[in-house]
Parts: structure tokens; sequence; C-alpha cells
């Protein structure tokens, strides 16, 4: 008992001192191993930080861990984090100035990575990229729409296709059975969505069938989002206007759309739950038969025709490819892949070097399939993980979060898709990108934004749903509109959205 | 001495009257508390493409053990297990240890300087620094990525110290001095007398501790990197991840985009398998519980 | 003067040096693990950055704190914060005490321990699956209730998104999840009460209401007294999750809190000081609500928290 008094106040005072210098910096970090020739001779150690969606992450004995390490003449400490309170992990690590090497930022626009980026913390990679072929094919707009407030690169984007994204499908065998075209404005898929709850088309005797199983929540219009887009012709909270941007909530284009949908709402086309409704419950109504139509990516378009097929061979679910003449183009990133200034600037090609092998047909394959006939076997063209990869933990998920070549058609394909389900989905997604339209103000900064913009648009957004689901009158939404032009943090926001962006443009 | 038998012997109309009552408002609140608990087992247990999340109703539509088969199928699933039962044990342990002495010694009222000690504790529930400084402090101590990290920045919990001040203020100084009297030192008095009437408390809070141990969840995702260390509840909520409470801003559309939404049977087959363990720990220490379980004990 | 006090206070602590001994571990805990980590609170005053560190973030004085005063919902956030809490004392906060007196008198021992294992396990499920739970119970569209509802020729009912429920519910499920767990403090408390207590009484002819109000519940006040005043200093914290998993956006002005808000503005748009101070705020407040209770229950003959 008593050595244990000693030994601990011992440690107590060493603590105390210890935590009270701890507290003072962050960036005092541990320098990443590895000198500066790394070809011939020494693997280069590189530390990585990034999530994962299998069950368990790939632990450091992974087979398709040490094959790319293998090749790539590296030795890698990757620390894998659950998406649950990726933020808090992140946050802990960049206080604890032991950031890793190659640090996925799931969002390169929070307040808290801009002001990193302000604060000198991560290499700017802008001068050093045209030496990696493999990483400068992803698409212009995943590189653009990275820029950071200053027009400069400061992470590796995790590419993902512009086109193909979240957006309405409906059931086409309905439409089929009801003789009705795909729909190709509000309009007509108005009087689509009718026809499906009134005229009961699958034909089961009951008047239970929902429209759009579009829901909202508190951050933003969510499912029924692309809805409210083909009203205002942009995929975001910003429009421009003569040459400036304007916040589409003050536009009479987003009053249509709340018009159209309280409409929709009382006529039960949309659910009335519209508040409260949670993903499983959508889809699970969607595989009940009970839905006409969703908000989704073209390929998990699949996902309830697959399950209906089993018991109706001829239920489809067709994406469509615009509504109004509009079509969403995505960010076309994920997340980046940011450098953090400590990593000596040599070490910072190699990591670029890496990560450009990853950008190849090869490193991409190995990274997200595998080995060739132990993980996956392919046929025209398309891979069939085996039962092996799950449990080597080889997916996409996986290892595949940090490899990527660009595929304009990621958003196309899900195993068990027959081929001609594969080939339409292509043409759809071939047919929006000739009209998609996408988000003005990526990446665009505006401090008073970082600041109250999360409480603005949950304002905004809770005055919808209150509209919508018809618990406020419409003439109430114009009295808000009256006030939100006045707002003097909304003003404030305006302007600075639009320095930005002339900054962004002046500087092209 | 028969008028002492008879009273204690006779049931009284009123007696039976009250007990009837007692026990019929207790079956009603048992159903209505049972119900939904017998849903979340039936929905586990429901064939997960043939479960509309949707609709309601009392029985499986099709019975069915793919999710346990899921969630278990796992090489991780069983040392997870390992690592969760590891906490409950020696953390509770631990903790019920260290609980106990320090809320017995502010007990009692001999004690000079008990008040600032109870202020400074009752403080510790107050405020709140957020997870960087404690993160920090472990990171310090060498203990990110150990075990240990999981129990001893949590060890003691100022509400339970309070709280079960409060049971050792219920036995009497003038039983330690009688005892003292009788030529007991310090430590007998502490191991003869006082654990043993509070078995009723160190059983309430043994459970309270076990649980919460059990359930280790968020600090583990903060602290533990390597996964095989990682306890039950990280892995299940790992296999359930629903991407309508994860990130917000420019990454949630892309995040609907890229998760797989786990069917609802699984969320519940989750729950189960991460409560029956903590169930069949709670009849041992139901006797502790019981009406004058232990007083009688000590009288000699 | 003072020499004799020092003297006398260490023949105390030599008399007492068991207890002194018995406290340590704790007290070692506390202050490492709890109070140690305490600077983090100095970031309120600051413009923080994990990156920068306490020291190289600038120093902003309380303009958090004006920020948060001078924030047109901070009323509302207050209000909400409050009424869901008072809700929760009054309704259930009385609730276990009266529960586990009636399982106390339960006199088969069969039929108590099924009871009793049945009203605790509501405890175990985490708030998404009540939250669920409730949803496929309440619900407009599908909802078990509003069906029947329907079924008996009335209206349908919007309980999830009706502003006037809101608090109701809340409060219902709380009630659900742990009036049952709460009993088990008081049960063990109840356990430790002299049964010749019970035996004078039931001599005496007191039937049982009078024995449970005469010899039961004084026998568990000092615990009550206890959780009484630790919840009436934690009145500014509200359940988190259950909140968030329960507010929609036809409930706003009713189902916002505190907690809520420090959510949105500290994870998700890292705005650390501002969420600490608005931390801190509550704290400060929750302090002087105990402090407040603790003079109180003294007033009333109790032995307070401290």
């Amino acid at each position: 008992m008593v050595m244990k008094k000693k030994a601990i106040g011992a440690v107590a005072s060493t603590l105390l001192v210890s935590a009270m210098l701890s507290a003072c910096g962050g960036n005092s970090s541990s320098p990443a191993g590895g000198s500066g020739a790394a070809d011939s001779g020494k693997p280069t150690e590189i530390s990585i930080m990034t999530m994962y969606y299998t069950p368990e992450p790939p632990g450091p004995d992974n087979v398709v861990v040490k094959e790319i390490e293998k090749r790539t003449n590296t030795k890698l400490k990757i620390t894998w984090v659950s998406p649950n309170n990726y933020g808090d992990k992140i946050n802990v690590t960049l206080a604890s100035g032991d950031i890793p090497d190659l640090i996925l930022l799931d969002d390169p626009f929070t307040a808290q990575v801009r002001g990193l980026v302000a604060q000198g913390a991560f290499w700017e990679l802008t001068p050093m990229l045209k030496d990696y072929p493999n990483l400068m094919q992803y698409p212009k707009e995943s590189w653009e729409n990275t820029k950071q407030a200053d027009g400069k690169t400061y992470g590796i984007p995790r590419a993902r296709p512009t086109d193909g994204g979240g957006f309405p499908y409906l059931r086409k065998d309905w439409l089929d059975a009801l003789h009705l075209d795909i729909p190709k404005t509000t309009d007509e898929l108005y009087t689509v969505l009718k026809a499906f709850v009134e005229k009961d088309p699958d034909g089961n005797g009951k008047n239970d069938t929902i429209g759009y199983i579009g829901f909202v929540d508190q951050n933003g219009m969510s499912y029924m989002g692309q809805l409210q887009n083909s009203f205002t012709k942009v995929n975001g909270d910003w429009k421009l206007v003569d040459g400036k941007l304007v916040n589409v909530n003050v536009l009479p284009e987003v009053k249509e759309a709340l018009t159209w949908m309280n409409r929709a709402y009382q006529e039960k086309l949309i659910p009335e739950d519209i508040a409260v409704l949670k993903n499983t419950q959508a889809k699970d109504l969607l595989k009940a038969n009970r839905g006409g139509g969703f908000q989704d990516t073209a390929e998990a378009a699949w996902e309830p025709t697959e399950e209906l097929r089993k018991t109706n061979p001829k239920a489809d679910f067709v994406p469509l490819v615009s509504l109004n003449g509009y079509s969403n183009k995505d960010s076309g990133f994920f997340g980046m892949y940011a450098i953090p200034k400590s990593v000596p600037e040599a070490k910072v090609k190699q990591l670029l070097k890496f990560m450009d092998y990853g950008a190849t047909q090869e490193g991409y394959d190995l990274a997200s399939f595998g080995l060739m006939d132990v993980h996956y076997t392919e046929k025209d063209g398309i891979k069939t993980p085996t039962e092996q990869a799950k449990k080597d933990i080889v997916a996409q998920q996986a290892f595949g979060q940090i490899f990527l070549k660009y595929d304009q058609y990621l958003r196309a394909y899900r195993s068990g898709m027959p081929n001609d389900v594969l080939e339409r989905n292509k043409k759809i997604i071939d047919e929006k990108a000739k009209i998609s339209a996408g988000d003005p103000a990526i990446g665009l900064n505006s401090d008073t934004n970082q600041k109250v913009g999360t409480e603005l648009k949950k304002k905004i957004q809770d005055m919808k749903t209150k509209v919508i689901m018809g618990k406020e009158p419409l003439s109430a939404w114009d009295s808000y509109v009256t006030k939100l032009k006045a707002d003097p943090d909304l003003i404030k926001i305006t302007e600075e959205m639009n320095a930005a962006y002339q900054k962004r443009n002046s500087a092209k | 001495m028969s008028e002492q038998v008879h009273a204690s012997a006779i049931t009284t109309k009123s007696d039976r009257v009250f007990n009837i009552v007692n026990a019929v408002l207790l079956a009603i609140l048992g159903i209505i508390t049972f119900f939904p608990l017998y849903y979340v087992f039936v929905v586990s247990f429901s064939d997960p493409s043939s479960y509309i999340s949707s609709e309601f109703k009392l029985l499986p539509v099709k019975w069915s053990l793919a999710s346990y088969k899921y969630l278990m199928s796992t090489d991780a699933f069983i040392r997870s297990i390992g690592n969760s039962a590891f906490l409950a044990i020696i953390g509770t342990a631990l903790s019920l240890f260290v609980t106990s002495c320090l809320s017995y010694a502010i007990s009692r009222k001999r004690l000079q300087g008990r008040k600032i000690m109870m202020l400074m504790i009752l403080l510790t529930t107050l405020f709140n620094p957020g997870i960087i400084p404690p993160y920090l402090l472990v990171r310090d101590l060498h203990l990110i990525n150990s075990t240990w990290s999981l129990i001893l920045p949590v060890l003691t919990s100022g509400w339970y110290v309070l709280l079960m001040k409060g049971f050792f203020d219920s036995i009497p100084a003038s039983l330690e001095e009688s005892a003292r009297i009788d030529g007991c030192n310090d430590i007998s008095v502490w191991y003869r007398i006082i654990l043993p009437l509070s078995l009723p408390s160190l059983a309430a809070f043994g459970l309270f501790y076990a649980v919460a141990y059990w359930n280790t969840f968020f600090t583990a995702l903060l602290y533990i990197n390597d996964f095989t260390k990682q306890p039950l509840q990280v892995l299940l909520q790992n296999m359930l991840i629903d991407a309508s409470t994860a990130a917000g801003g420019g990454a949630a559309a892309e995040m609907m985009s890229e998760q797989r939404i786990p069917p609802e049977t699984l969320k519940m087959a989750a729950v189960v398998i991460a409560t029956v363990p903590i169930l069949l720990v709670y009849p041992f220490l139901q006797k502790h519980f019981a009406k004058g379980a232990m007083v009688g004990s000590v009288k000699e | 003067m003072g020499a004799s006090r020092l003297k006398q206070m260490w023949s105390g602590i030599a008399r007492d040096k068991f207890l002194y001994v018995l406290a340590l571990p704790g007290l070692l805990y506390f202050l490492i693990f709890k109070y140690v980590p305490m600077w983090g609170i100095v970031i309120s005053f600051q413009n923080y950055s994990p990156y920068q560190g306490v020291l190289g973030s600038p120093w902003v004085g309380f303009e958090h704190f004006q920020r948060f005063f001078a924030n047109p919902d901070f009323y509302t956030l207050f209000r909400n914060t409050m009424a869901i809490n008072v809700l929760s004392l009054v309704f259930f906060f009385p609730l276990p005490i009266l529960l586990s007196l009636m399982l106390n008198e339960v006199r088969t021992m069969v039929y108590k321990k099924i009871i009793q294992s049945i009203v605790y396990l509501p405890h175990f499920l985490s708030w998404v699956i009540i939250v669920g739970i409730t949803f496929l119970l309440f619900s407009t569209g599908d909802g078990a209730i509003n069906q029947l509802l329907v079924a008996l020729g009335f209206a349908k009912f919007d309980f999830l998104t009706n502003k006037n429920f809101f608090w109701g519910m809340l409060t219902a499920q709380s009630i659900w999840k742990d009036a049952g767990w709460g009993t088990i403090i008081f049960l063990a408390s109840m356990a430790s009460i002299d049964p010749q207590l019970y035996e004078a009484g039931k001599m005496d002819g007191a039937g049982r209401f009078r024995q449970m109000w005469h010899i039961t519940l004084p026998g568990i006040r000092p615990v009550i007294i206890i959780l009484l005043i630790l919840r009436i200093g934690h009145i500014m914290d509200v359940g988190f999750e259950q909140v968030f998993l329960m507010m929609n956006g036809a409930v706003s002005e009713v189902a916002d809190v505190f907690d809520t808000y420090v959510y949105r503005l500290g994870v998700k748009q890292g705005q650390f000081s501002y969420s600490t101070a608005v931390g801190l705020f509550k704290s400060v407040v929750g302090l002087l609500l105990v402090i407040g209770a603790n003079k109180l229950a003294k007033k009333f003959g109790e032995d307070g928290v401290y």
C-alpha cells in the first residue's frame, strides 16, 4: 500500500508537468521514419489514417496490404478508423500532434480543416502533382472542387464520379402497367405519382402505395433534395443569378418546389412521416412493393429491384435521366488525403508516388479486388468477389478507400446486377453527363457561414418541413423569405460567398 | 410472547387486498415494459429479406438465424467478447474497490477534510473539459492502445461515490465503536462489520459498473487503434453503421451513396447479443436486494 | 493558537490514518484523471485549434459567452432544456421510488424476481432501438397506434410531429427505459433496513401502508435526498442521444436543447471553444443549483452531498 502511494505520487507529479507541457502544442509530432531514397534499399515507412466500411478492418498481415508493400517497396502502418465518430478521432489526432503521413479528411471544408490549412498544417501539392500522371487522370472536377479558399490544392481527393449520384428512380413496370411514359418534368411526375397512389399499380387491391418515398431531415432536404433541385436547376444551396451567387431559398423556384411538395403531401403522394422516416424504413417499403420511387445512386436502384424480382420478375426500378432538364452533377470527390507539414519534402514525393501507383489499374484492382482467382473471378470485364475475399478482408470498402482509379461508371454497377441493367445504367449516366448541373459554390468559404451557417440552414429547413406538411401555410413561407432577405447573417454570407467566388474565378 | 407470534402470523384482510392490488399493478407494468423487449427479440430472429421495418407484426413473417450467424461470423467476434468480459470483470472489481473505500472514508464524520473531498468529487461530476485533454493525458501516460486506457480513466464515478456514501451513512458509528471497544482494529472493523452490512450497495454499484464496462464503446473508439483489442460494442456498431447519423456537411451526400444500410434484423440481433450476458449476471445479485437480507448477520 | 490547532489536525490524521489510506486511491484517481485534464476548460476563453494547442491559440475573453447569451435562440434552448428536465423531475423521479416500494411489498419471491427482471430490461436497450420502436408504434403512416385509431373509427394523430406531444413523449420514454433500473438502488437501500423495525411496527398495529410510510420511506430517505440533489445539479443536462434521435423539423421549436445545439456547433463545425463555453455555462449553473439544493437539504436536517 505504501509503495503504491509513493509510486503514484511520483507519477502524479510527472504527469502534471508533462500534461501541462503537452497541452502546449499540437504540432510537435513524431517524424515518420524513412530517409529519402526508397526505390532501392529500405522500404519507405508510411503511416496512414483512413476509414473502413467492412465489419473488421484489415490487419497488418493482410494479404493485400503485404502485396502492396511488396510492389511499392513500402512498410505500411495503417490506422483504420470506424466511420462512427471519425471526426472525433481526427480531432484528437490533430491535437496530439501524432499526425500520420497520409490522413483522410472526410470533409475538406469544415471550419476545422480550413483553419488548419490557414495555419499551415498541410503541404500544398499543386506544384508537385504534374509528375504523377495517374493521379492527374482524376477528373478535372475532383481536383478543382477540392481546392481550398486560396485556390491551392492541399490534398489528394478520393475521386468519385460526377454523374450517377443520388437522383430519383421510379417503378418502370408500374408505369408500363398504367400506360404512362417516363416523366420528364415535375408536372408529369406529379401525374405519375398520383396514378401510383390511386390506381393500385401492384394490383393487390389495397390503397397502400406511396408514390415517392422521399423524406427530409434537419440538415437539409435530404431525400427530397433532388426533387427540389429539379426546380432550382442547381445541385446545392447557391445559384448563379446574373453572375452573382444567391441562396436558393429566397428564390421563387424553391417556393414552387414547396408548393408542389405540399400538394403531394396532402394527396398522400409522399409519406405522411416525411419528417421522421429513416433510410432503412424507406428501403423496406420499396422492397415490400409499396413505393413507386426513391432517390438514390443509379446502382442502388438495383437493391430493391433484386429483392422484388424474387417474387415478381417484372419488377424494375429505373433511374431517371433528368427532370425539368436538370440532372445532378456531383462534387467528384468524397474526402481527401492530406499530408501534414511535419513530413519532410522528399518523403512527400514518395507519398505521392505511392498514391499514384494506387491510381493505376493494377494498384486499384489489387486494393479493391485482391489477387485474381483467389479473391475474385473476372468475366466480361466484370469482377466478382469470392468468399476468400470476405475472409481476407479485401474490398473496396477497405483498402479500396486508399487506392482509387477513377471510374466514371462507379455508380452504375453493384454486384449481382445483370448485364442489361448495367448497360442501361451506363447509358443513363452518359445521358446525364451531357446535361448535368453542379454546385457553383463548392469549396467556397465564408467566415460567417462557418460560424452560423449550420444554424441558419437548420432553421430554414425546419420551416420548409413545416410548410411541406402544411403545419405552416404557404403564405408563411413568403413572409419567411422576406425576413430571410433582410437577415444580416445571410446578407453577410452572400457577400462573402460572392467575394470568394470572384476571387477563385480570377485566380484561374 | 404469544402476542408477538400472533401479530406476525395474521394476514389481515387489508393485507390481502394490498397484496392483490400491488401484484396486479406490477403485472400491468411488467407487460407494458416487456412488450418492446419481446419485439426486439422477435425481430432479431426474423428473416432479413422478408422483414419490413415499417410494418408492425407480432411474430416474424419468417424465422431465421441469419442475423445472428452474420454477426457471429467474424473471427473478431469471440475475441471482442473476451475483451469486453475482461473489462467487465477486472474493471468492475477495481472500480468497486476504489469507490467503496473512498466512499466509506468520507462517510465517517470524524475524517478531517471530508467536506473538501466531497466538494471536489462533486465538481468532477459537473465540469467537463471535452475529449481532447483526457486524450492527451492518456497519451502521455503511454496508455494509448492499451486495454488499461479503458479502465483507468473511468475508474471511479463521482456520482457513485457520493451515492454510496449515503449507504455508508446509515451504518452508525456506534457499531464501530463497540467493535473497537471489543478489541477490533481498523482493518478488522472494516472486514467484519462494514463490508457485510454494505453488500446490498456493493451489489448495486457493482452491477452499475459491470454494465458500463461491458458496454464500453466511445473510449475504445478513441483510445484503441488495434482492432484485436476492441470490445464487443465497437464490433457490433461497426456492422451497423447507418449513414443517416454520420457526417454532416458536404460529405453527407457522398456518404449516403457509400454506405450499405444494414437490415433492422441485424440491429436487433446485435442488441440481443450485447445484452444477454449482462442479463445473466443479475439473478446472482438479486438476493442482495431482498428486504433485510444482510442486517441480521452482524448481530453477535 | 495556530500551533495547537495544527497539532489537533495532525493527531486527527494519525488517528484516522486507515481512513486516509482507504480514501487515497480514489482521490488520486480524481486528481489525475479528472483534475489534470480540467485545463481544457480554459479554451472557452480562446479560439482554440487542436493543431495550435492551448498555448498557441488566441485568447478572446468572454466573446463566446456574449455570443451565446445574445443568440436569440438562447431562451428557447433554455426553456426546452428546463421543461424536459422539470417534467423528468416531477414525473420520472418519484416512479422508481414508488415502484421499488411496490416491489418491496411483494410476498411471493418468485413473482417479485420475475417482475423485477422484466422492468429493468429496457435500460439495456439503446436509445436508437427505443426511438425506433417509438416510431414503429406512433408514426402516422404505418404506426400501430394510428392503425388502431383508424380501426376504431378515429382520425389519425401525428404523435411524432406534433409539438404539443414532444416533451410528453420524451418523458414517457425515459420512464419506460429507466424507471425499472432506477429501483435497484432503492431496493438495495431498503435491504439495509432493520427488519425488527417492521416487527415493532406490526406489533403496534400498523398496516402495510403505514409501515411503508413510517419505516421504509424514511429508511431510504438519505439515498433519495442525495439522488435528488445530484439530479438538480444536472438539470441543464438532457440526454443528448434521446433528443437528437427524436427531434425533427416539425417540432423544432420545442426540441432543441443545449446539448444538441453544442453538438451541431462543436462536432459538426469544429467550434471547440464555443461549445466548451456553453458547457461551462451549464456547469456553473449546475454548481449553483447543487449548492442551493444542498443548503436546503441541510436546513431540513438531512446530510447533504457535501
